[in-house]
């Protein structure tokens, strides 16, 4: 009796163990009874501190982890060229329909203490379904080192050239701020009623113009100037001889030229 | 220097001794997995006596251990960051790689390697080692296998059960005393932990497990005559296991976690 007792503790506690160690690896993700997981390889030139264990998102939604990564020595294709690092991802089967070709593989950060994870973007309709095993260009994050770098170049060159033309910036920020001075003082000294008009006179003198231009393009305004030419063309054609005889003809004396 | 060769001398002893019956222990299970000879009595026993005797210790002690790295926790990230979100995280991960295992294993070291040294020890000065002997029973076969199996399975168990009783209790201080929805506690629960971390709770288990029985029926084996021996045998068991715990923990961080 004595010894059935202690079987069946020893038994329960070990039953109980197990299940709690299936369980805690269930909830770490090292096994996964439900079903199987879409395994992808991200490719990237730069990683951006990413790391085995981060998670991986479909939508901001944890669905998955990076499982390993690896350096390339030559990329797997002509796609993927000029890429050093390998991700391999293990996704929730629940979303494999999400995940297609023209999904984009971002590396973003999430937190207070900035946790790195891998953010995958869900496909369109009309794209392929990515079949376990598929190989995808990541989108390389932003190398915030790299811009602080050339930040840093652009600023010494600026304060390079500030301190070289000291002289030349402070004349120009002298005449800069007497400009803005006399503008401010004229502003002051002009009269707003006058101005208005002024506006106003401008705007009336426009639409005047507006009118006379549509009037010049009438078909009377277009015969009108047709005659015009006519007349000046055949005025061309009156010289001196001509001029005089016109006026000797009709018995007038006059001086011409 | 005459001392320091001494001291060498006995320390090297102190340690080769229980590697020995360690070897000779792997030696004659393999032998009785073979012969399917296993004293199933016995290792039932050891582990009733092991896992179920320890487990109120052991979940006592846990749950006010996990109380009060929760409640650290919380009071330092306040004080540092201002808010303590990731607390659950902080507490599940230190709980799974350090806690669990090794308060366990001390917990166990004090309880059942005392034990084990203090049975050994009155075997020895009533005799009954010799008896054994006699009858040409192997003394590693009939003692300290049973041990051994039954040491391995507690510390796994109780191991696996504090890391359970370690996460309900912190979400019972984060519901009671920090303001948290379960759900909210579990969303940053596993932000640092991984399948690895849990491997290297249950290898810490298998080796301090190892560790317990081997380093204790050491002192065991060879007490000295009479009462003070066999105290003395048990003080040094459990002063050398838990010993030997902190290095080997150090050893396995190092190797396990570490880049």
């Amino acid at each position: 009796m004595e010894q059935q007792r202690k079987e069946f503790w020893v038994g329960t506690l070990v039953l109980f163990s197990i299940g709690l160690l299936v369980f805690f690896a269930w909830l770490l993700g090292l096994v996964q009874p439900l079903g199987k997981q879409l395994h992808l390889s991200v490719f990237y030139q730069f990683a951006g501190g990413v790391e085995v264990g981060a998670p991986v998102r479909v939508s901001g939604v944890k669905v998955g982890k990076v499982e390993k990564i690896e350096f390339l020595a030559t990329p797997a294709s002509d796609l993927l060229a000029g890429t050093s690092v390998k991700v391999r991802v293990g996704v929730d089967p629940e979303v494999k329909k999400l995940v297609r070709q023209n999904s984009k593989f971002y590396i973003n950060i999430a937190g207070i203490i900035g946790e790195r994870y891998l953010e995958i973007t869900p496909g369109s309709e009309d794209s392929p379904i990515l079949e376990d095993g598929a190989e995808v260009r990541g989108m390389d994050p932003p190398r915030v080192d790299q811009l602080l770098s050339q930040g840093y170049g652009v600023f010494g060159r600026v304060q390079e050239f500030l301190e070289r033309n000291e002289n030349t910036m402070q004349d120009l920020l002298t005449s800069v701020h007497s400009l803005m001075t006399d503008t401010n003082v004229i502003l002051k000294k002009l009269d707003k009623k006058k101005v208005s008009q002024l506006i106003e006179n401008l705007n009336t003198v426009s639409a005047n113009f507006a009118v006379l231009s549509q009037q010049l393009r009438s078909p009377k305004s277009s015969k009108f100037i047709d005659q015009l030419a006519d007349l000046v063309d055949r005025a061309h054609e009156i010289d001196k001889p001509a001029l005089q005889k016109f006026l000797q003809e009709e018995g007038v004396r006059a001086r011409i030229f | 220097m005459r001392a320091l060769g001494n001291w060498a001398i006995r320390e090297w002893g102190q340690l080769a001794y229980p590697t020995g019956l360690f070897w000779a222990s792997i030696v004659g299970l393999l032998k009785s997995l073979t012969r399917a000879s296993l004293r199933g009595k016995e290792i039932t026993k050891q582990i009733y006596e092991c896992a179920v005797m320890s487990l109120p210790v052991i979940a006592f002690s846990l749950g006010i251990v996990s109380l009060m790295s929760v409640l650290e926790f919380s009071w330092h990230m306040k004080v540092v960051l201002k808010q303590d979100a990731l607390v659950p995280g902080f507490s599940l991960i230190l709980t799974i790689r350090e806690v669990a295992p090794v308060v366990t294993a001390m917990l166990l070291a004090s309880r059942v390697g005392a034990s084990i040294s203090a049975e050994m020890g009155v075997m020895k000065i009533t005799e009954q080692l010799d008896q054994l002997k006699l009858l040409a029973v192997s003394e590693v076969d009939y003692l300290l296998i049973p041990r051994w199996i039954g040491c391995i399975v507690a510390n796994v168990t109780l191991t696996l059960i504090s890391i359970a009783i370690a996460g309900i209790v912190t979400v019972f201080i984060a519901a009671r005393w920090m303001g948290y929805q379960p759900a909210e506690f579990y969303n940053s629960l596993l932000l640092f932990t991984t399948g690895h971390d849990l491997e290297g709770a249950l290898l810490k288990a298998l080796c301090f497990g190892t560790l317990i029985p081997f380093v204790s029926a050491s002192y065991g084996l060879r007490c000295a005559q009479g009462s003070q021996g066999v105290g003395d045998a048990a003080t040094q068991a459990v002063a050398r296991s838990s010993l030997l715990i902190i290095i080997s923990d150090l050893l396995i961080n190092s190797i396990w976690w570490m880049p």
